[in-house]
């Protein structure tokens, strides 16, 4: 990230910079981890990248699949991210990231 | 700024300034009668797994959510969602674009009737085009403020860092 990184949409849907984002993954890491991102779908324009995303994980407490959902999108100056927005979905039960029609584990 | 960015950004544009106006012809106009709308997520899940899905809570909340196929069932979508909201603005957006795909992210302003709120909500929709028209419409915001918008009653008891907080209701009156 370039030091004047701004995030549109940081924790809480507040603005916030490189510590605030820091700071938020490392939660995310902490508080689910085997977190398992899909890219589901990618637009890319000049310096500009959104992705269609689903982020999924174990709950370590309950044991449950939980996912969420959303659209991210990066503006880059050079090889670092200088933006970012995003929408996401709050979390909710979902399946393991593997498992795709026809592929889920008979119990 | 491309060409295919230039038409990208006026074609969404030019749909949400009909979303303002609750003009329904704006449907007929910016959308492919194949349409797949989708609200912020689906009731059922889908085969590709690739939607969020809506909780039966969330679904309560703001009815309007959801999946709608075709260009009337859109219509309908909109007419239920202006009998309980009004859009007054859309702030600016970033739009990119890819070939037949486009997304675009910005904020609107939200006034609920029942509850006389007034709420700034940022949104994104992702999208995509066939013969000039959108096919695929799915478009994301934050359900909790906009249900929060709708609140009229009852606290939340919201364990968080190993303490229990309570989150008084806010009524309109409050």
């Amino acid at each position: 990230m370039t030091p004047e990184f701004y995030d549109h949409d940081g924790p809480g849907g507040k603005p916030t910079g490189v510590n605030g984002d820091e700071q938020m993954t490392l939660v995310m890491y902490k508080s689910m981890p085997d977190l398992h991102l899909t890219i589901e779908d990618m637009i890319a324009e000049d310096d500009k990248v959104v992705c269609r995303n689903v982020w999924r994980w174990t709950d370590p407490k309950s044991g449950k699949k939980k996912q969420f959902h959303g659209f991210v999108m990066w503006r880059f100056e050079g090889p670092r991210i200088a933006e970012r927005w995003a929408t996401v979905t709050p979390p909710a039960e979902g399946t393991p990231w593997s498992a795709r029609p026809g592929q889920e584990k008979k119990s | 700024m491309s060409a295919a960015v230039q038409s990208n950004s006026a074609l969404i544009a030019s749909y949400l300034e009909g979303v303002i106006r609750k003009d329904a012809s704006a449907v007929d106009k910016y959308f492919h009668p194949d349409v797949e709308y989708v609200v912020n997520g689906v009731e059922t899940q889908d085969r590709a797994r690739k939607l969020p899905p809506i909780t039966q809570e969330c679904h309560t909340a703001l009815p309007w959510l959801g999946l709608h196929r075709g260009r009337e069932a859109v219509k309908a979508f909109l007419t239920h969602m202006h009998r309980n909201l009004e859009v007054t603005a859309f702030g600016p957006r970033e739009v990119i674009s890819e070939g037949n795909r486009a997304a675009a992210f910005g904020w609107f302003r939200l006034h609920t009737l029942p509850t006389d709120r007034t709420v700034d909500i940022s949104y994104s929709v992702f999208f995509e085009l066939r013969d000039g028209l959108i096919v695929k419409y799915h478009f994301l915001e934050n359900t909790f403020d906009v249900a929060t918008a709708f609140r009229v009653g009852g606290s939340w008891l919201i364990d968080a860092d190993g303490v229990k907080h309570r989150i008084p209701a806010e009524t309109k009156e409050a």
